[in-house]
């Protein structure tokens, strides 16, 4: 995937992220929102992806993990319990995904998961609520997803 | 619950060598003629074979002499079955029963696809040792990927994983069913729920090498030629040492096309095809 | 109702014994397989069934922790259901076996009888994740029943939720990498072990929302996650005939345009349509790992519908024999949920726990590494957490249960574990007899006996692989077994003199074998000539 594709799929994940969970609706619903975003992150990967690249495979999936990443900052109870679920998400589709590729002849990139473990460990120990370290956590996890 | 009765009353109570003793039938060649005959005329199709690099020395053991493999002149062989024959007398391949012969599931290592004899290619890196549990499927410094019958527990995780799809699984007790002929001392006989496959003579390189240590001369493999190589009536199959220069294998790959599964292509196959010239 | 259902299990068990029995007899021929599809209808009935056993524990531990209430009135029902497919799930890879006394071969036990394991393997992964996961499935369905009458055992049942909750998702990740790292191209995908997961959740919920509706009544968020799920799943559906231009029609239909129904409140409302779609998403679960692992048109034997009966009269069996006795010995386990405390336990105790097992299951991965220093280290991470959950679920277990049983009792049945466990870990060691028959000389006598051959020839076929071929002793040798050669030294050759040294080669001395029959004395005292050339060269 070249550089502007990765980009603008992050913009797609950030996209939908503020909006899911702001109004309270049944399990279902939220459950069918959920499988329909992550749909169109798959049908945005088969369009824009290149399909001799392995690791598309997880593409969508890593989007999604990282939409749900983001969007834990608009919580208000247990918000620092549900970033780390999120996180924990991402990296277990990162490590899991690249081991079977693995096997393949692929090689594992482990700065990426190194990041998320450490935030997994550490985001508990900062102030989450306040604008700026939202913020900033919301730049580390563009950061991971731009750069590696 | 039946499980684990079976398990705890089959822990350990293994006597395979009192049953050996008996009902092994005489060799009938015959037989096994009618069965390769059989094999041959239900024959898969061949896979699309693509242009490898002449296989070169495992990076797993940088300081060994000797990787051995083969090829197959396609320009030369007519798919006259010869090599099947010699495989199963020289390996003792039992025969198979009627329902298994019905669904086409015969024990032979080298089979016909597309008129083309295909076996084992002796990756390099090989897929089917890599998931194996027990270890049972190794590759040896010299670039044979064995199999150690004994550790073999049957999950088959090796037979699914192959690209192939060459190994054998012992589906029949030969033994039982009377299938099993002994035709060579030299090899052992497998029981019900192993897997099996083409292990490239390994019988015959390991008495020769074991004759050049004693003679004290360095071992390069001259001299050895696996059964169905010595068989093959058009000389069609080149058995030798990628890593010896003055074999005739080595200096054969540099003139012409070096052919390999595409299914293969990634995994440094030992076993390849001659095809045209380079 | 469960009786009726408890008396169907006891049915099915007939025929399903008998497809035990006759697989056990026959081995693997005796269902649907030929020389390409080596996996067969037991492994779609094991994916099938820890599937199940999944949703058990996503129901009570992982709800607990994520603090919905409604799990309270089903915990006892999902954990129970836990305990008994992950019994039925662990029967089907044994049968699946080819030579079945051997799956002990499959635990990695250092290497004892030189039966390391590989652990690159995904089938090792799946042996010890599967066994800890049944393990500590028990151990926490025990807590629970006790937990009723000691509600200090809240804490523990917490704790242990945090080993579980992490635990099963591993599980069904390790299920999903079998077939994630073939080469098989319908099998390869990197997204499997996501897609896995949220099947096995799908289809569990399904069987625990039936179960609830034949035992206790309505489970109305349980509908609310099926209706949930099977979105989700649609989404992996349409990714997977994205990637590899497959979909299965009946897949969809029972799995997910059935499931829809229950949008529609008034047919929700009626009990048969609910069984239905209970049934139904079971049999699209089902369908769907049937198509994954056996992509292949085989003619079906009998045997491969004996699973079926099998699979699930063991289930109706151990779920409702045990829900009966429960109902018997503790009747109020169906009355109160067990007491929810917020209190945990204290961080400390917890941070000692984790660094504990995390550095007895690093140990214990060390010791079997020192056999297979091949495998990369990324590929022993999928073996480490399950060992390191085993000894931290344990620890929580046993630290939770000390103070609530009499000393006395508490050091029996630990004394009862440890006899047992020796027992068992003594006959790993022992294992059963590995005769071969067949036996060949590495070198045929003819070769060397023919009189023109030189001494060395000798030396080189039965000397070389102790003394090397120098005389200095093999380094290999003396690395692998500890008895060292004697150095054969111009001095020590002379003084010892050739006759009492030719008795040594023939009669053996110390751990150097004896020679006599496999060398005549003439051959011997070349021997002794050979060595006093090859000292003299050194010099």
């Amino acid at each position: 995937m070249t550089p502007l594709m990765n980009s603008l799929a992050c913009l797609l994940a950030l996209l939908p992220a503020p909006f899911l969970w702001t109004t309270r609706r049944p399990l279902a619903r939220q459950g069918v929102l959920l499988s329909l975003i992550l749909v169109s992150f798959m049908l945005f990967v088969f369009l824009a992806g290149d399909s001799n690249d392995a690791t598309m495979e997880f593409y969508p999936l890593e989007m999604w993990a990282f939409c749900l990443c983001v969007s834990t900052l608009t919580l208000s109870k247990r918000k620092v319990f549900f970033m780390s679920l999120a996180q924990g998400l991402w990296l277990w589709i990162l490590f899991f995904g690249s081991l079977s590729l693995f096997y393949r002849g692929l090689e594992i990139s482990f700065l990426s998961m190194t990041l998320l473990a450490v935030g997994i460990l550490s985001f508990r120990f900062l102030k989450t609520n306040s604008r700026e370290t939202s913020f900033a956590i919301l730049i580390y996890w563009v950061g991971i997803w731009m750069l590696f | 619950m039946g499980a684990l009765i079976g398990g705890l009353f089959l822990f350990g109570c293994r006597k395979q060598g009192e049953r050996n003793a008996k009902a092994v039938r005489q060799t009938s060649v015959r037989e096994i003629k009618k069965e390769i005959q059989m094999a041959m005329k239900n024959q898969k199709p061949l896979g699309r074979l693509e242009l490898v690099p002449v296989p070169s020395r495992l990076g797993a053991y940088p300081n060994e002499s000797n990787r051995f493999g083969m090829a197959i002149d396609l320009d030369l062989c007519d798919g006259c079955g010869e090599c099947i024959l010699a495989c199963n007398l020289e390996n003792n391949i039992p025969l198979v029963n009627d329902y298994q012969a019905s669904k086409n599931n015969y024990m032979h290592w080298i089979e016909m696809r597309g008129n083309v004899p295909v076996f084992c290619s002796h990756c390099g890196d090989a897929p089917c040792e890599k998931v194996c549990p027990t270890v049972a499927a190794v590759h040896s410094p010299e670039g044979l990927s064995a199999m150690i019958y004994a550790r073999c527990v049957g999950t088959r995780f090796c037979g699914a994983n192959c690209p192939t799809k060459v190994r054998k699984f012992n589906y029949t007790d030969a033994l039982e069913e009377g299938l099993q002929y002994i035709s060579n001392k030299d090899v052992p006989i497998r029981e019900r729920g192993v897997m099996e496959k083409c292990s490239l003579c390994l019988h015959r390189l390991q008495a020769a090498r074991w004759e050049a240590k004693t003679a004290g001369i360095p071992w390069r493999g001259e001299g050895v030629k696996t059964a169905c190589a010595e068989a093959c009536p058009k000389g069609a199959i080149i058995f030798g040492n990628w890593l010896d220069k003055e074999s005739i294998l080595y200096r054969e790959a540099q003139v012409r096309g070096v052919y390999a599964f595409s299914s293969l292509a990634l995994f440094d196959p030992a076993v390849v095809y001659f095809r045209g010239k380079r | 109702m469960v009786k009726i259902l408890f008396a169907i299990g006891i049915l099915l068990l007939f025929p399903g014994c008998w497809t035990l029995y006759h697989a056990f007899s026959i081995g693997p021929a005796s269902w649907a397989l030929d020389q390409t599809v080596f996996w067969g209808t037991p492994i779609v009935n094991f994916v099938f069934w820890i599937g199940l056993a999944h949703a058990g524990t996503f129901l009570s531990a992982i709800l607990l922790l994520l603090g919905a209430r409604f799990q309270k009135r089903i915990s006892f029902i999902a954990e129970l259901s836990t305990v008994s497919s992950i019994f039925v799930a662990g029967l089907f890879p044994l049968i699946h076996l080819g030579v079945i006394s051997r799956f002990y071969f499959l635990v990695p036990f250092f290497n004892q009888r030189d039966m390391y394991v590989n652990f690159a393997s995904p089938l090792v992964w799946d042996f010890l994740a599967i066994g800890v996961y049944a393990f500590l499935s028990i151990a926490y369905l025990i807590v629970h029943i006790v937990s009723l009458k000691h509600p200090s055992l809240s804490k523990t049942r917490r704790a242990m939720a945090w080993v579980l909750f992490p635990l099963v998702l591993w599980v069904h990740t390790i299920v999903s990498l079998d077939f994630a790292v073939s080469t098989v191209p319908l099998w390869r995908g990197g997204f499997l072990p996501i897609y896995f997961i949220a099947g096995a959740i799908f289809s569990g919920l399904a069987l625990v929302m039936l179960l609830l509706e034949s035992t206790q009544g309505r489970g109305k968020k349980l509908e609310e996650m099926l209706l949930a799920g099977s979105w989700l799943l649609l989404a992996f559906w349409i990714w997977e005939f994205l990637q590899k231009g497959v979909w299965h029609p009946e897949v969809i239909f029972f799995g997910f345009l059935v499931v829809q129904s229950f949008w529609i409140t008034r047919l929700r409302e009626k009990k048969i349509v609910r069984l239905i779609v209970g049934v139904s998403v079971l049999v699209a679960m089902w369908w769907e790992r049937f198509a994954l692992i056996m992509h292949s048109d085989i003619k079906w034997l009998w045997s491969d519908w004996g699973w079926f009966a099998l699979g699930a009269g063991l289930f109706l069996f151990i779920f409702f024999g045990l829900y009966l006795l429960f109902q018997k010995i503790f009747p109020e386990l169906f009355l109160v949920a067990p007491q929810e405390s917020r209190k945990n336990t204290p961080q400390r105790q917890v941070i000692l726990i984790v660094v504990f097992s995390f550095m007895l299951a690093s140990f214990y991965l060390f010791l079997n590494h020192q056999y297979d220093p091949g495998v990369p280290w990324v590929q022993w991470v999928p073996a480490f957490f399950p060992i390191a959950a085993l000894i931290a679920g344990l620890s929580f277990f046993v630290l939770g249960i000390y103070p609530l049983v009499p000393k006395k009792y508490f050091f029996f049945f630990s004394g009862l574990v440890v006899i047992f466990v020796g027992f068992a870990a003594g006959a790993f060691y022992a294992g059963g007899n590995t005769d071969l028959s067949f036996q060949s000389s590495p070198v045929s006598a003819e070769f060397i006996s023919k009189k023109e051959r030189p001494t060395s020839y000798l030396w080189n076929s039965r000397c070389v692989s102790c003394h090397g071929s120098d005389g200095l002793g093999n380094r290999k040798f003396i690395y692998e077994f500890y008895p060292e050669p004697q150095d054969l030294t111009l001095e020590r050759l002379v003084l010892q003199g050739e006759d009492s040294l030719t008795r040594v080669v023939l009669e053996g001395r110390a751990y150097m074998n004896p020679f006599e029959g496999r060398l005549s004395e003439p051959e011997a005292r070349a021997l002794i000539r050979y060595m006093h050339q090859l000292a003299e060269d050194k010099e």
